[in-house]
């Protein structure tokens, strides 16, 4: 019985931070923000708690880490500068069709996760990409080249 | 910042906008809450904290130190210093304990060891000296936990009341 009052005095406390937080912490996660999702309970849970597994310790725990989130969102979302450092910045893989081996070699993106990406986006050839973008979450966004009348009253691509 | 990943010819950038903090109704009354959780500890507020308790009568001074408030499944000791004030030798001085204090707490070791239900005998106290009962306790129920230690010398008793809260 005190594990389950437990359990739910967690996941309220859990369920309000997040609605208090906001949706952009549930949809747009940033590598940072995911690397510290996945690997702080894994590898600094003893740390923190120092054997101390008391609700109260819990409790603790989880506002300041929602407390933090939000400070960090805040402050990236009000200064551009904070959030040049915080979050990744695009990188533009992709120019009219050819590719830029010096991000690519940089961000270490293959041909085939670009194409990849490309197929997504439902565009099989690059010379009809206009731009292929790195960004700050990871995805690669496609943006197609704009389609161009031949004046045969078909269109072509560069 | 953005040169270093940008081409020339690249996507155009998004507007510059100033960024203007909104809140909804609900975080204007949750984020404070938010804030006021690590705040508080960082205050000491949910943290550990002794006391210290002194009482006299015409033979001994009695000095208890004890955990004002700690958390669950945490240990933290109770000492009890008892101090010989009189001329003479006390031949023996009982420490007793609460029961109902005790019984709140777990795994609870007392040195010297107890003689019967939560009573510790202090033997052979001379003038001036002083004797040291120590208490282990085990937070296992959560909430305040009141009782008293009553420690009789030559057939005075003082009484010192003690109070421990322990967090969930």
């Amino acid at each position: 019985m005190e594990t389950v009052l437990r359990v739910v005095v967690v996941y309220v406390i859990v369920w309000a931070c997040f609605r208090v937080v906001g949706k952009r912490e549930l949809t747009q996660m940033t590598p940072f923000e995911l690397v510290t999702l996945l690997f702080i309970p894994q590898l600094f849970s003893r740390a923190i708690t120092r054997q101390d597994y008391s609700m109260t310790n819990a409790i603790i725990g989880t506002t300041t880490l929602f407390a933090l989130v939000f400070i960090t969102s805040t402050l990236s979302y009000r200064f551009p500068r904070f959030r040049a450092v915080l979050e990744a910045q695009p990188t533009v893989l992709v120019t009219r069709g050819q590719f830029h081996r010096h991000f690519l070699d940089r961000e270490r993106i293959t041909a085939d996760d670009v194409f990849s990406a490309m197929h997504k986006a439902g565009i099989a050839d690059l010379r009809d990409v206009e731009w292929a973008i790195l960004e700050g979450d990871g995805k690669i966004a496609i943006v197609p080249r704009p389609p161009r009348d031949d004046g045969r009253g078909g269109l072509l691509a560069d | 910042m953005l040169a270093a990943h940008r081409v020339d010819d690249g996507p155009p950038e998004a507007p510059k906008s100033d960024g203007r903090l909104s809140l909804t109704a609900k975080q204007v009354v949750g984020l404070p809450l938010l804030a006021a959780v690590p705040l508080l500890a960082l205050l000491g507020v949910f943290g550990e904290r002794a006391a210290t308790a002194v009482a006299r009568s015409n033979a001994v001074e009695v000095t208890v130190t004890y955990p004002a408030r700690f958390r669950y499944r945490q240990v933290q000791p109770l000492r009890v210093a008892v101090r010989n004030t009189s001329a003479n030798t006390l031949d023996t001085v009982l420490v007793s304990f609460d029961t109902a204090y005790i019984a709140r707490f777990s795994s609870v070791r007392f040195d010297p060891a107890v003689t019967s239900a939560f009573v510790v005998p202090v033997s052979h106290l001379a003038a001036g000296a002083s004797g040291l009962v120590s208490v282990e306790l085990w937070g296992e129920q959560y909430g305040r936990h009141g009782g008293r230690i009553v420690v009789t010398a030559r057939g005075d008793s003082l009484s010192v009341p003690i109070s421990t809260f322990v967090f969930p």
